[in-house]
């Protein structure tokens, strides 16, 4: 890299690149994986479905000196349903996840996300794991997940643990993951008797979009009395986040038009969200505002 | 350390070594050399990449190479006259053919697992495969009737002419065997890039070359110093570009220095490695800040002072007389966007200069020409000397319309070199690049008599131009005077500035200089039409303009059937159940447009004929082949040419052949803008082909022992007129003709007619032979909670003369309908405060996918233009011109404010509503 005078560290000077030397590795088992993570330290990046990954290489926003792919990885593939809950690998795409059996008849509302998760292609390629550990606030999948009480499996030195997602997602583009730990899979509770959840975002056009704003509802009825209830919002804040002032508003209440209201209010002040191309703060509180509503109101329907 | 990698491609398996970094693109495209799968942005927006995985469909560009290791991947060159190609040929679903391969690919894949998708399960499935030209709406005919035929009604008065041919190169780019100039690769070539500036505006002290030179790989490193110091750009008028920045670079892009490498990696470590010192001067953004006093000045010249590039002040009529007779007058501001043409296909150009001393020159440009114009004023040696050859083409909209740094820094530097040079923009560097639509800021005032009859017109509008001059000149022009073209207007006044800011240059863009005015001036007259309480096709029929008329500005009419299209989308839209009786959060609203068919004057002084082809039919009499210097960018103009010509030899459309737009093979067009292919192309292609005919009808005479004008010859055979059974074949007479004459050749040419347009300053811009119209009826639902709109349906109808392809013209004018959509809705070029621009890519500059399209009900009124060929005119561009306007009015009956600027984001929208609704409570409606 040259000394340049008067040039500031712009992206938009240098024309897109990858940045050699870059090493590939492909592991075919976890344990050897998460090895080669840690010998190689931060200069690795795991390689998933790369859609994120390759675009940032090309960009230069990220440089590492290795790939670790997990592609291999074929224990990282699957969808089960196991006392109560849904196991997802992290390799599954969200093709996959709207091809699985188990997803449609376990979890439904999950295609809520899936559904407006990138394009066709991207859907293809694209990972539940690298789309959490992204951590991108726009995620689709997350705040869903955060909502349903899902939990991040992540393998490492120490071996298997679990986090909450809610702890799993640290600043913004960052997440809980430990050095040399790998996310393997997703854990969501199926859904029981008197739940619903629904997911409702807003992009600026119709298919293939980065969401605006995005609110994430699941509620649990007992004789028409909300007992639980969990709101997650995404793109309006460094991460994707919970809101429990929202939630406060519709636990044991008898939901009607005004408790959804104030809980829509209160998702709305909960949200910090910034200015950038695809829309103002100002507009993302009002989206988030209404995204809410919308979603309660899919999400009751779904619990009745 | 490159890597064997061993995958399945095509059902074959393939072994490549290859780097880690690269992209499955990079290899099946550079390794393998299947070509098929497009770049058009590296990453995973666009869809032009897309391969089968498995498959499945997915981004060649956002798959590592190495991850396909023992994976399946198919390609375009996998199908062989696949059904769904043949839909992609037979439904006019392929106009510039760049995302062709992608899209035939995702939809393989989704008929593959559902067979019978519905129109909107096939919109999502084709939703990751943008298009810039079709609009969708035949790529969805094509995918959810890819078993049914499209039906083929007879053309009526002509045999060749009128008839739905596809286009003549589309089993070509059904198939991913048409070149586009990425494709090609010569021996020995090398590879170029472009260092740019990071200022906006910024002093030049210094340029150190000597660590990139050093750099292994490097070939040849160009700075201000290696290249001619002559000006250049568009119109003689404001040459003020110059190959490299010379002491000062203008905006964030302007071009400082070029390398050429052995390949792009090596180019771009390379620009990394040269060290430019810079002094930053203070910048100007805002065009209303550029003009005042003590503002940064972009061009010392005094003649742009204020940083004035162009000012225009006219004067039509009385117009003060005018203002006082009307009843009411109305006067409303709006401002445009600047928008980015997006064609799916970046520039690219292969620059060779041979050991002759002459230049070939692959390029993806519209105007191959004015390239050749320009490069040899550049360099120095006759246009003999330069040969420019379009390849096929991968859309331009007017952003492909002038010669560009990389053909001039490519063929220099093979000229250096001694070796061919390939330069292509990114999808981020060919935005930066610029020349896109100017954003304008527009004061509009009508003045009517109570009766709708106007009186008056103003307008005064201010162009935002960038830091160079491009196409500005003749776009501020256009802003004022395409105004007086659709409605008679007894007296105008415009008084239009373009304006020089520290941001890229705009250009021509479809509908150059006209779609802001436009948006402005339906805005106004449906102001207007409230205030008469007249309805607003009412208005525009009380004022419409009239076949044969001669404008307040001097443009002379001819055909016009703007009065037809009015009524046909009246009745074909339900206007009159619909409008005023929606409920809120619903609207409809009218627009109307039209267009020049081609300028009635080049761009540089010249005498020669605009347009001119040759055609030299086959020694057996049973093809012939058309050599056209027009260039055809997916509009279909080939297509079009060739059936002219086929028409007036008397031939089938079978027969035909094409050489277009390479400079040194057929005789000289000025290229492809300002809509003039189809009548000035096709008057050369019909001229030719007449003349062709007559010898043909001359040895037939000699044959069937009856005087030439007697015969006549029609779909490939030559026949008595009074007596069609007697005759012989045309084949055996132009066979016959060839034995007895030698080669059967014609020739034709077209100039426009002398003398268009007034005496007054810049009369010349806005005259033409002919003019189209059109107008179009849009219905959208708005979100008022979240302020999103959504167009659902657009009715328009088009007075396009004879439609000599009406396939090819309902895929002008579908395409034109999304992309207005697209630009109303959804695009905007934004800068940061230091003039950068923060959206310069497919992800974050949004354009239409197919789930966005919405039902269009396109009609062409039946018309005739004396003055082209068989009677047609333009319709690439005047079918964009009614489309904002119209979603403008939609939207603004559906939420009852007038919508005023652009484009109308939902966060527009949604201030419209706050500030209607000020001093009431929300009243936020049930959701879902």
């Amino acid at each position: 890299m040259g000394s340049i005078v008067g040039f500031p560290d712009l992206d938009c000077n240098k024309p897109d690149t990858m940045n050699p030397p870059l090493e590939y590795h492909r592991p075919t088992a976890l344990s050897e994986a998460c090895e080669l993570l840690g010998e190689l330290g931060p200069e690795a990046q795991v390689l998933a479905g790369g859609t994120d990954v390759l675009v940032d290489l090309r960009r230069g926003s990220r440089k590492p000196h290795h790939l670790v792919s997990l592609s291999d990885l074929d224990e990282l593939k699957g969808i089960a349903l196991t006392d109560g809950e849904l196991r997802i690998g992290a390799l599954v795409t969200p093709a996959g996840l709207e091809a699985s059996e188990v997803v449609r008849s376990g979890r439904p509302d999950l295609l809520d996300a899936v559904g407006v998760f990138g394009s066709p292609q991207v859907r293809n390629r694209a990972t539940v794991g690298g789309n959490l550990c992204t951590a991108a606030s726009c995620g689709d999948l997350a705040p869903l997940l955060m909502a349903l009480g899902g939990r991040v499996g992540l393998w490492g030195p120490t071996g298997y643990r679990e986090l909450s997602l809610r702890d799993f997602f640290g600043d913004h583009r960052s997440s809980g993951l430990a050095a040399g730990e790998i996310l393997v899979e997703v854990v969501v509770p199926a859904g029981v008797r008197g739940e619903g959840a629904a997911y409702r975002t807003f992009g600026l056009r119709a298919e293939n979009f980065i969401t605006v704003a995005g609110v994430a509802a699941c509620i649990r009825l007992e004789d028409g009395v909300c007992r639980e209830a969990r709101i997650a919002l995404g793109a309006v804040a460094p991460t994707p986040v919970l809101a429990p002032e929202a939630e406060a508003r519709m636990v044991d209440q008898a939901i009607d038009e005004t408790t959804i209201r104030e809980a829509a209010l209160a998702a709305r002040a909960a949200a910090v969200p910034i200015s950038d191309v695809r829309g103002s703060a100002d507009h993302r509180r009002e989206l988030v505002e209404a995204l809410c509503r919308r979603s309660l109101h899919a999400a009751l329907r779904r619990a009745r | 350390m490159k890597r064997l990698l061993r995958l399945e491609v095509n059902g074959d398996a393939a072994e490549v070594a290859v780097s880690p970094e690269a992209t499955l693109l990079e290899v099946l495209r550079i390794d393998l050399g299947l070509t098929g799968a497009k770049e058009g942005c590296g990453s995973g927006d666009c869809g032009a990449c897309t391969v089968l995985l498995d498959g499945e469909p997915v981004n060649a560009c956002l798959v590592l190479a190495l991850e396909a290791e023992g994976r399946s991947v198919e390609t375009i060159e996998s199908l062989v006259d696949h059904p769904i190609q043949k839909a992609f040929i037979a439904h006019g679903a392929i106009q510039c053919g760049f995302c062709t391969p992608g899209a035939v690919l995702s939809a393989k894949a989704l008929i593959d697992r559902n067979p019978r998708p519905t129109r909107e399960e096939a919109a999502r499935a084709m939703s990751g495969n943008l298009c810039r030209c079709t609009g969708y709406q035949k790529i969805l005919d094509a995918v959810t009737g890819w078993d049914v035929p499209p039906e083929i009604p007879d053309p009526g008065e002509h045999a060749v002419v009128g008839r739905r041919v596809p286009r003549i190169d589309a089993p070509e780019l059904a198939s991913g065997t048409a070149v586009f100039t990425d494709d090609i690769r010569l021996p020995g070539m090398l590879f170029g890039k472009i260092l740019t500036s990071p200022h906006a505006h910024a002093r030049i002290l210094r340029v150190d070359t000597s660590r990139a030179e050093a750099l292994d790989g490097v070939k040849a490193v160009l700075t201000a110093a290696d290249v001619p110091e002559t000006f250049y750009g568009v119109s003689p008028a404001r040459y003020d570009e110059q190959v490299l920045a010379k002491d000062r670079v203008r905006y964030v892009g302007d071009e400082v220095a070029a390398i050429a490498a052995v390949d792009e990696r090596t180019c771009l470590e390379a620009l990394d490695l040269i060290e430019v010192e810079y002094e930053i001067l203070p910048a100007v953004f805002d065009p209303f800040e550029a003009m005042k006093d003590g503002a940064p000045q972009l061009h010392d010249h005094p003649r742009f002072k204020n940083n004035i590039n162009t000012r225009v002040d006219w004067t039509f009529g009385n117009v003060e007389a005018g203002f006082a007779e009307a009843d009411l007058v109305r006067e409303h501001t709006f401002t445009g966007n600047r928008t980015y043409q997006q064609p799916m296909e970046p520039h690219c150009a292969v620059a060779r200069w041979g050991s002759e001393n002459r230049l070939t020159l692959w390029s993806s440009t519209q105007v191959p020409h004015y390239v050749q114009h320009q490069m040899s004023r550049l360099l120095e040696i006759p246009e003999g000397d330069v040969r420019v050859i379009m390849t096929h083409c991968g859309g331009g909209f007017g952003g492909k319309a002038e010669v560009n740094p990389l053909e001039i820094c490519g063929t220099l530097m093979s000229r250096m070199t001694g070796k061919p040079v390939k330069m292509r923009y990114t999808r981020e560097e060919m935005i930066r690049h610029g020349r896109g639509r100017h954003k304008q800021f527009i004061k509009m005032k009508i003045g009517a008599k109570r009766d709708g009859t106007i009186t008056a017109v103003q307008e005064e509008a201010v162009l935002e131009g960038g830091a160079y001059s491009s196409f500005g000149i003749v776009a501020v022009y256009y802003a004022g005077a395409m105004i007086p073209t659709l409605y008679r207007l007894p007296a105008f006044k415009y008084d239009g500035l373009r304006v020089y800011t520290n941001l890229p240059a705009c250009g021509a863009m479809r509908g150059h200089g006209c779609p802001h005015p436009r948006f402005a001036f339906e805005g106004v007259l449906d102001m207007l039409a409230e205030d008469i309480g007249m309805d607003p096709i009412d208005l525009r029929l009380k004022n419409v303009m009239k076949p044969n008329s001669l404008t307040v500005n001097e443009l002379e009419v001819g055909s016009c059937e703007m009065e037809a299209c009015l009524h046909t989308v009246r009745e074909r839209s339900g206007w009159a159940t619909k409008q005023g009786n929606l409920p809120p959060g619903k609207g409809i609203g009218i627009g109307c447009g039209g267009f020049v068919s081609g300028a009635g004057y080049p761009i540089y002084r010249s005498k020669f004929p605009h347009s001119n082809a040759m055609i030299r039919v086959s020694e057996d009499g049973r093809a012939a082949t058309l050599f056209t210097g027009e260039a055809d960018i997916g509009q279909g103009s080939n297509t079009v040419l060739s059936q002219v010509a086929a028409e007036a030899m008397g031939i089938e459309f079978g027969a035909m052949r094409i050489v277009a737009a390479d400079t040194e093979r057929t005789p000289r067009g000025l290229g492809t803008y300002s809509s003039r292919v189809t009548l000035m192309g096709g008057n050369a292609c019909r001229m030719a082909g007449e003349e062709v005919k007559r010898q043909v009808l001359e040895v037939a005479s000699e044959v069937l022992e009856v005087p030439a004008e007697e015969l006549e010859g029609r779909g490939g055979r030559v026949f008595v007129k009074a007596d069609p059974g007697q005759g012989l074949s045309w084949a055996e007479a132009a066979a016959r003709y060839f034995s007895e004459r030698g080669p059967l050749v014609g020739r034709g040419w077209y100039s426009p007619p002398e003398g268009l347009g007034g005496s007054h300053k810049g009369s010349t811009v806005g005259t033409s032979p002919a003019y189209s119209f059109s107008a179009c009826v849009a219905e959208v639902d708005v979100d008022l909670e979240t302020g999103k709109v959504t167009v659902t349906k657009l009715t328009d109808a088009h007075d396009v003369g004879t439609a000599i392809n009406p396939m090819a013209v309902e895929g002008q004018c579908e395409g034109a309908g999304v992309m207005m959509l697209s630009e109303a809705l959804l695009e905007d070029v934004v800068f940061d405060e230091e003039g950068r621009i923060k959206n310069p890519s497919l992800h974050d500059y949004l354009i239409a996918t197919s789930s966005d399209a919405p039902e269009m009900d396109s009609t062409v009124v039946p018309s005739f233009e004396p003055r082209g060929p068989y009677g047609g005119k333009e319709c690439g561009e005047g079918s964009t011109l009614p489309v904002i306007g119209a979603i403008a009015n939609a939207v603004s009956d559906a939420i009852g404010v007038r919508v005023s600027e652009l484009p109308i984001t939902p966060e527009r929208v949604r201030a419209l509503i706050r500030e209607k609704e000020k001093g009431r409570p929300e009243e936020p409606r049930v959701p879902e």
